[in-house]
């Protein structure tokens, strides 16, 4: 029996409007504005962080923070990308090009409220977008076996490792160090052990979040630390957050392309939120009549990347909801937050937890607007905690990741692992390669090779790849995309656009 | 360049490293792959990708060695000493006991981080350890270790 969007909106407000699913709903964003605001701590870092502690919580409050740190962090990133030219969040770099230059000439208000306002036109568009795609996307995903499901995420290896602002090599030879990573362990098809040396601690394999907080955590506060990063504070007022008739007026085509743009990209695999806010403030400077006052302080410029990075973390869960696939290394996280619940994303979710699904979508619309409250009246607030020194906070951000990873297990050796990951993250940062690939390779190390693996069971050949439609157009599309990657011409363009973006 | 060429070589050392470490196990072949084909098919692919990396290093080296910036510029030494101690407090944190490694590890970690005012810094280190006990053991009931000091 299908229900209808309306059926589906009830089940999934009458789930969440409970006190207590509010309240995580609430301390979810909360924390998301938090560690948007405060540099050297994101999303990644904080969901593992989380993770122990909804150990013991109920599925359905631990996911809804969980979303709620992802999608607030976007709010929060964008504060002192304007006040400060200090992106909190990668999402929120492109905010600073025109954000900043607002604030110097007197309208931070005007800016702030912007971001906060195309975001959550956007974010609602993301979770409307989400709330009718996903479920047309999982009833297609039902139809998959092992062959498609090895392919769909061999196209998500491959537009993680494509959509890398880096060397492609580097991003692949990171995606399939990552598999490695995941391959130590129990062997998921024989059960046999692998690389074990013999450690009852590795027996279960690396895990992900000493993974995650050492690359993301660990790895990027050493780098903040040795760049001695200079403290500036916010001296003025912040006056007049609600933008001008004229500001809405320039703003609402780039808000609306860059939504679009946003979400769409957020949906593939790799897209994550940094790429489209590059793609969308590209896209407002080619089409504006006055490309040259881009970076002047206009307000297109504030309001078509904030509106492409809200609308992609909808469009990113939409993968991960539907195909069980994570779109980007938060998802990742995010997915690692289900399976401790034994919940497993997928086309499966739908039918099997319908109260879980659209309670999550239906905490999205709440967390929307709670973001919205907090995040214009309160900016304030926020700015206020940019005041703690960087010298207490860098280590206490260490801190938790130590306190945060011993917990998952009460095992000392856990930390270790974590700073080996930390040692990791910080020399690949140190020659240039990309933390994302590595991590989404850990992820979707075993299940890409048990699909690998169950799919030459149907016919022990590896024809059967290209025997069905959907896994030949998948494993076709990616092999197109690594020939062109390779290409010299599109090589040497591609080198072109990210020496522009740097 | 420098770095590709230094990273290619590590990565080219542990693609072998890889394919010998997997043949142990039984590899199996690609239509019926066993436990150490996919970690062998990796190392494969690490040793082809590490070579591209290494052939456009050398191709670059000269032009671009003039161009770039040494792979540790800033404070390494920081690092360093943050992922000594990290370490240090990592292994012997059972034995500590959280209340002692929290306060130890904040201010140590504080200390490399440039807060070089004691009185300041041991009463932030104080308060993080406390905090950390009062929320985490007393209000949240985690079973941190309780070492020397026994709580």
């Amino acid at each position: 029996m299908t229900m209808s969007i309306f059926d589906t909106l009830i089940l999934g407000f009458s789930t969440v409007l409970s006190l207590h699913n509010l309240l995580f709903c609430f301390i979810g964003v909360f924390i998301g504005t938090l560690i948007g605001v405060l540099p050297g701590i994101g999303p990644v870092a904080t969901i593992s962080l989380l993770l122990p502690a909804s150990f013991s919580m109920e599925p359905l409050p631990s996911i809804i923070m969980l979303c709620g740190v992802y999608y607030g962090a976007m709010y929060g990133g964008s504060r002192t990308s304007i006040l400060l030219n200090i992106p909190g969040e990668a999402a929120s770099i492109v905010t600073c090009l025109d954000g900043y230059p607002m604030a110097r000439k007197g309208r931070a208000g005007p800016a702030l409220g912007m971001a906060a306002f195309a975001g959550f036109i956007a974010l609602t568009f993301g979770i409307v977008m989400l709330m009718l795609l996903a479920p047309v996307l999982a009833r297609g995903a039902l139809k998959f076996g092992p062959p498609e499901n090895f392919a769909l995420m061999f196209f998500g290896l491959t537009m993680v490792t494509y959509m890398a602002q880096g060397s492609i090599i580097k991003a692949l030879i990171m995606a399939a160090a990552g598999i490695t990573a995941a391959s130590v362990g129990q062997d998921p098809m024989s059960g046999s052990t692998r690389f074990t040396m013999g450690s009852m601690t590795l027996m279960d394999g690396l895990g992900l979040v000493p993974a995650a907080m050492g690359m993301f955590g660990i790895g990027e506060v050493l780098i903040d630390l040795e760049a001695d990063v200079k403290q500036e504070k916010f001296s003025g007022k912040i006056k007049g957050l609600f933008p001008t008739v004229q500001d809405w007026t320039d703003s609402k085509w780039a808000i609306v392309r860059g939504t679009l743009i946003g979400f769409f990209v957020g949906v593939l695999p790799g897209g994550g939120t940094v790429v489209p806010t590059f793609m969308a403030y590209a896209t407002e400077k080619r089409l504006s009549k006055h490309p040259e006052k881009f970076g002047t302080g206009i307000i297109e410029g504030v309001a078509a990347p904030e509106a492409a990075n809200h609308a992609a973390t909808g469009g990113s869960l939409v993968t991960l909801l539907s195909l069980g696939i994570p779109a980007n290394i938060v998802m990742a996280v995010l997915l690692g937050g289900f399976v401790i619940h034994g919940i497993q994303p997928g086309p499966l979710l739908i039918v099997r937890e319908p109260q879980l699904f659209w309670g999550i979508i239906c905490s999205m619309y709440i967390g929307n607007i709670m973001l919205v409250l907090l995040n214009v009246p309160l900016v304030g607030v926020w700015i206020k905690l940019l005041n703690v020194p960087f010298n207490v906070l860098f280590p206490l951000i260490l801190i938790f990741c130590v306190l945060g990873v011993y917990t998952i297990n009460n095992n000392p050796y856990e930390i270790v692992v974590m700073i080996g990951f930390g040692v990791f993250g910080y020399l690949a940062r140190k020659f240039d390669y990309e933390g994302a690939p590595f991590l989404l390779g850990m992820v979707l190390g075993p299940m890409f090779e048990t699909a690998y693996r169950q799919s030459l069971g149907y016919g022990g050949q590896m024809s059967v790849f290209f025997r069905r439609p959907i896994s030949a157009i998948l494993i076709g599309a990616s092999l197109l995309l690594l020939m062109t990657s390779i290409l010299p011409k599109i090589r040497h363009r591609r080198k072109e656009l990210v020496e522009k973006l740097e | 360049m420098q770095r590709d060429f230094m990273s290619g070589l590590f990565w080219l050392f542990f693609g072998v490293a890889l394919c010998i470490s997997s043949s142990t196990y039984e590899v199996g072949t690609l239509a019926e792959p066993k436990t150490g084909f996919m970690p062998f098919a990796l190392g494969a692919l690490l040793i082809a990708f590490s070579l591209l990396l290494l052939i456009g290093a050398i191709r670059l080296r000269k032009e671009a060695l003039r161009k770039q910036a040494a792979v540790f510029t800033g404070n390494w030494k920081k690092s360093a000493w943050t992922l000594l101690v990290l370490l240090v407090t990592g292994i012997f944190f059972e034995e500590l006991g959280c209340l002692i490694a929290f306060f130890v590890l904040s201010l140590a970690l504080m200390f490399i981080a440039g807060l070089k005012d004691w009185k300041r810094l041991t009463l932030i280190a104080l308060c993080t350890a406390l905090g950390i006990y009062v929320c985490f053991v007393l209000l949240l009931k985690q079973p941190l270790p309780t070492g020397l000091l026994g709580i």
